[in-house]
């Protein structure tokens, strides 16, 4: 809400600087957004007189005038104005005059015609947006005097933020009264002189209220008027407080919104198809066109302003076009009304009819000033645009009564603040808050407030009012003296702390990315033990990502193709965040992925190099082992993912459940996703890890015999799953394998083509006994001979 | 024998006095001291002695074996520290060569502003609590005292889902869960994304909130004021100015925005960037937990009350690191995330 402190003086003086001002005002709750100074840049333009003109010599459509500015001499100007004659009076912009938006006017030639200066027009001085030629100012204006001054032109605007709740500051009149509130001045509320004529404004129409929305539908009749430009005056108010200037009418009911709060809305009394107004809801009413063309289709619920079976506008968010003041309208209806917030809200945003009156509405405005804004419009209107205002008004205001008192315990106050309330305390504030204050039950005040503050209904809606009041800074600062409690993290946070730190301590920068998916984002990656299908949102952020992402991979290959297109050669990158399906029900859980790809993320001599599936595993493998969950992992060759490389991926199971995939794109989901080259990436399900529970640790006596190591090499075939070989050779003799490792694998000559070598290392351990030389060359040849049968492998010497 | 003994030693000696190498040295051990060497002849020798002779000749045959051995075991010595220096002089490798190691990564930066964050609350005894970030309805807004239709709603855009279900548009939800399942005295946090249909250059469609409240009995605005200022000092350093100021939330009442002297220009404001020269800026809104959010979870507003307060950690992070534009947090470029 822009507030226009030359408008503000109007209903309350202070002599408080502007920083004070705003910032009281911010500390009784109305954030102060911006200060602007309004004109303060408008420098030099003076009243000058033309005194004589005479045609260009070498422009048709140039004049060369005599301007006198009250110091003897005239000044030669050049004008392009089709406007300007002899006699008038005009703003003269001198040599090293400033105007609004910063253009600086010195002398000039034009033509060959030297110009010491220019003629302003209302566009050129800031006042309006566009000007057929220059300002006229009226006959007696003194010469000589600043522009800027003499019309009002520099104001300091201040820009107040008003939360939801204070529908009633979305005022002059009702910032003022906050501004009385928190200075202490005094608040001057302007008087409404009324001269009736003509016929009563109720012989003329009848109003009915047939839906209980609308509580209260006042009108008058303005006959005679004459549709015309506002004055200057007015024109500066709206243009000060943020509207635009359409003709005297419209912006009459404009002010006394920005003054009051209550928006208006003037009908063409003749072109009402009867002499009544209705307000019912739409029903059977279908559609509407709205005085900007439009033609709205209508909700049944919606509520309307009716003559006849016609509807004349939707209540409170816009008129309809055909009873739309136009420049032949001479007979005014007025409409003061307040209508139900929530029915102009829902209309409002269905429509996205999103106007100032709708907004204010929907804040909810003062019922009890609906007639004294009519009576302001009307008497306004008479005196700018001429007429007559009818005997009388139509109020129907069938609920009327005071509102319920509220009480208000000062005991309760002292309790929640935490600081002292007296009785006395409580009535002075709710008395400078216009409230009346009666004694109530047990110490306890019975408040009524005025009716503009909508917002307070309940004792704790008066207890805030206090504290604002009273203000925050004077409340003490305490800490609760309470009973220790540990604050704790849950198990989950916990392990995602770990497993961070385990992932950046292999090279991999976090990555957080939206949720959001495109449906062939979804398709391609379709997630890890995700159902259903994906989650649709109702109105995306882009029509592009309608979804919510089922794998976190979508957060990782933009992360990848991002860096990729910014020159980055090695991305590894993991991201912590939530899957989304739905099935049935919308559902949700934790996942963690990570993307290694174009180079390691390592340093040194011999470290760049192209990453490996081994790189990637063995990052989670670290992980797995720091979770002691590592003994019940397994790596299955294939995915049911399509987009993965068949030959290059593997599903990992925990405790038998799938866990998560790892291994690298397919090539045709390579090119669909728009990446390429070396890159490995995985996704494991975080839910289902935290879930796995690991044996409570406890130490087992350090071995007492020494272990005996062995090394057994093989020749398989290429394609043989190494795995398969040292899972064989645990299981085979579990009492005295300790350990089996896989630590080389051989292609090449003399291994035959379509085979290779691998080698094992065996460390055998007896509990009771150190193993001998003999023991172990027969546990390794019985260990060949098994492992013969079983696969088709070959021993190597 | 004795002058063979003699003659022996000064031999031994002068040969080991000129040998450099181990090597050397050990085959000149083995031509006196081993199993057929000349020392070792001479003691077979002994048993030509006579008796009477014996006992003498024989300590002077260990005398001078021991002193054999003794001058080899120098030399030895000598030799293999000649031969280390030697080793040393002629080593030498390029010590500037950079180590061989991964990459350090690094946490996201709205990750470590949250742990900053939810460390600082834990400590002053807050126990974390997780929501769903698909809710309904009544968690995120009507049990949180947002009426349907109600202008409030405006101030938190929503994303809608299928099956009328929201996107959360804060962390106060998990309030209300936590409020359901426990009973009071309770001091939780809640931590986690949330949504609102909005984009620019200080607005994500997903952003990070932390939330957190306290309820008991006698919990007062006095309370709310000492418990934020608390935390708010741990993270922004304990000499931090702290101001709070009337607000607006439906779920809470009285609100107050708490607002931290400006870290960029000491509160002076002027040209500061940025606190738009007012001199403070806004860390956090919180107020006292509304009776109506109180009857929706069952509590007795007459009992019990308590206060509430939320964070936005995009809104932090921007503060603490300068960061002009909140969509670099999610386009997750390596040179901006290798910053922090
Ligand atoms: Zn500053």
């Amino acid at each position: 809400m822009k507030l226009p402190l030359r408008w503000l003086n109007e209903f309350v003086r202070t002599d408080l600087d502007t920083a004070e001002l705003c910032h009281r005002l911010t500390m009784a709750g109305l954030e102060v957004d911006a200060v602007e100074e309004r004109g303060a840049g408008l420098n030099g333009v003076v009243v000058g007189k033309v005194t004589a003109t005479r045609a260009h010599p070498d422009a048709d459509r140039l004049t060369v005038c005599e301007v006198d500015a009250g110091e003897g001499t005239p000044a030669t100007v050049v004008c392009g104005a089709a406007n300007v004659r002899a006699g008038i009076r005009v703003a003269f912009a001198r040599d090293g005059a400033v105007l609004p938006d910063d253009r600086r006017i010195g002398r000039a030639e034009v033509r060959g015609v030297e110009s010491a200066g220019m003629l302003c027009s209302e566009a050129e001085l800031g006042i309006a947006e566009q000007s057929d030629g220059i300002m006229v100012l009226p006959g007696r204006t003194p010469l000589g005097a600043d522009v800027a001054e003499l019309l009002g032109l520099r104001d300091t605007i201040i820009e107040v933020s008003i939360t939801p709740n204070r529908g009633d500051c979305l005022s002059i009149l009702g910032l003022a009264r906050e501004v009385a509130l928190v200075t202490g001045g005094r608040l001057r509320e302007p008087k409404v002189r009324l001269k009736e004529s003509g016929g009563a404004c109720g012989d003329a129409v009848s109003i009915r209220i047939e839906d209980e929305r609308c509580r209260r539908y006042a009108a008058r009749i303005v006959r005679g008027v004459k549709i015309g430009p506002s004055p200057l005056w007015l024109r500066l108010r709206l243009q000060a407080a943020g509207m635009r200037s359409v003709n005297n009418v419209v912006d009459v009911t404009n002010f006394v919104m920005l003054e009051r709060g209550q928006p208006l809305h003037a009908f063409d009394l003749a072109k009402l198809a009867r002499p009544e107004v209705v307000v019912r809801a739409a029903a059977k009413t279908k559609a509407i066109q709205t005085l900007d063309g439009v033609v709205r289709a209508l909700d049944p619920d919606d509520l309307l302003i009716t003559t006849g079976d016609e509807p004349i506008a939707i209540a409170g968010v816009m008129g309809g076009a055909d009873s739309e003041v136009s420049a032949e309208t001479v007979d005014l209806l007025l409409e003061s009304a307040w209508f139900a917030p929530a029915t102009v809200r829902r209309t409002a945003r269905r429509l996205d009819l999103h106007s100032e009156a709708a907004y204010r509405f929907e804040r909810s405005i003062d019922i009890g000033g609906v007639a004294s804004a009519l009576d302001r419009a009307a008497a306004m209107i008479a005196e700018l645009a001429g007429g007559s205002v009818a005997p009388g008004m139509v109020d129907v205001y069938p609920g009327e009564r005071e509102a319920d008192p509220i009480e208000l315990r000062p005991s309760r106050a002292t309790e929640l603040l935490g600081c002292s309330v007296s009785g006395a305390q409580a009535r002075k504030v709710m008395k400078a808050l216009g409230a009346r204050v009666d004694k109530g039950a047990g110490g306890a005040l019975s408040v009524t407030v005025p009716t503009y503050r909508t917002d307070l209904e309940r004792e704790i809606d008066l207890i805030e009012e206090l504290a604002r009041v009273i203000g925050y800074d004077e409340i003490p600062t305490e800490l609760p003296s309470r009973p220790l409690m540990a604050g704790s993290l849950p198990e989950r946070i916990r392990m995602e702390r770990s497993i961070r730190q385990s992932l950046q301590a292999a090279g991999m920068s976090e990555a957080v990315g939206l949720a959001f998916a495109s449906p062939d984002t979804n398709r391609i990656l379709p997630g890890v033990n995700v159902a259903g299908r994906a989650v649709r949102l109702l109105n995306p952020i882009t029509q592009e990502e309608p979804e919510l992402r089922r794998s976190i991979l979508s957060t990782l290959l933009a992360m990848w193709r991002h860096n990729r297109n910014q020159g980055a050669t090695a991305i590894a990158g993991y991201s912590v965040g939530k899957a989304y399906w739905h099935e049935g029900v919308a559902g949700e859980g934790w996942r963690l992925g990570g993307v290694l790809a174009g180079e390691m993320p390592s340093i040194g001599l011999g470290a760049r190099r192209a990453p490996e599936l081994g790189d990637l595993k063995g990052i989670l493998e670290t992980l797995f082992e720091q979770r002691r969950v590592l003994a019940d992992v397994a790596w299955r060759p294939g995915t049911e993912w399509k987009s993965l490389h068949p030959g290059k991926s593997a599903t990992i199971e925990l405790g038998g459940a799938v866990l998560g995939v790892i291994g690298a794109l397919h090539p045709d989901a390579e090119v669909e996703l728009d990446v390429d080259g070396a890159h490995w990436l995985f996704e494991i399900d975080l839910d289902r890890l935290a879930a796995h529970s690991t044996p409570a640790v406890r130490f087992h006596g350090l071995p007492r015999y020494p272990a005996v190591q062995r090394d057994l090499a093989v020749v398989v075939a290429s394609e043989f799953e190494s795995d398969q070989i040292s899972r064989f050779v645990r299981e085979w003799n579990r009492d005295l394998v300790e350990e089996v490792e896989l630590f080389d694998e051989y292609v090449g000559s003399p291994i035959a083509p379509g085979k290779k070598s691998l080698a094992y290392s065996i460390a055998y351990r007896a509990a009771d006994r150190t193993l001998t030389d003999e023991e172990v060359n027969g546990l390794q040849e019985h260990l060949v001979l098994a492992l013969e049968k079983h696969f088709d492998v070959e021993h190597r010497q | 024998m004795k002058e063979k003994l003699e003659s022996i030693r000064a031999a031994a000696l002068a040969a080991l006095d000129g040998a450099q190498s181990e090597n050397a040295v050990e085959e000149l051990r083995v031509r006196y001291l081993g199993r057929k060497g000349e020392l070792t002849a001479v003691l077979r020798g002994m048993r030509d002695v006579s008796p009477e002779e014996r006992p003498a000749m024989g300590a002077l045959v260990n005398r001078i074996k021991e002193e054999v051995e003794a001058a080899i075991g120098e030399t030895l010595a000598n030799a293999r520290a000649a031969e280390r220096s030697q080793r040393v002089a002629s080593e030498r490798i390029d010590v500037t060569i950079p180590g061989r190691r991964p990459l350090l990564g690094r946490s996201h930066p709205l990750t470590q502003v949250t742990a900053e964050l939810v460390d600082a609350f834990v400590g002053l005894g807050f126990s974390l609590a997780e929501g769903p970030e698909i809710e309904d309805d009544y968690h995120n807004f009507e049990a949180l005292n947002f009426p349907p239709d109600h202008p409030a709603r405006d101030m938190q855009d929503t994303l809608f889902v299928e099956g009328e279900r929201v996107m959360r548009t804060h962390t106060s939800p998990v309030q209300i869960r936590v409020m359901e399942s426990q009973q009071p005295p309770l001091r939780a946090i809640a931590v986690g994304a949330t949504y609102r249909h909005d984009s620019d250059a200080t607005h994500s469609p997903m952003f990070h909130q932390i939330e957190g409240f306290m309820v008991d009995r006698g919990i007062t605005f006095a309370h709310l004021k000492g418990v934020l200022t608390h935390a708010v000092r741990a993270v922004f350093g304990e000499r931090s100015a702290v101001r709070l100021r009337p607000s607006f939330f439906p779920f809470t009442e009285p609100s107050a925005e708490l607002d931290i002297g400006c870290f960029g220009c000491g509160g002076s404001g002027g040209a500061c960037r940025i606190c738009k020269g007012t001199g403070w800026i806004e860390v956090l809104g919180s107020g006292m937990i509304d009776p109506n959010v109180f009857r929706a979870v069952g509590y007795d507003p007459e009992e019990y009350s308590g206060f509430a307060f939320g964070i936005g950690i995009e809104r932090i992070a921007m503060l603490k690191y300068e960061i002009d534009d909140i969509r670099r947090f999610f386009a997750n470029d390596l040179r901006f995330l290798s910053q922090f």
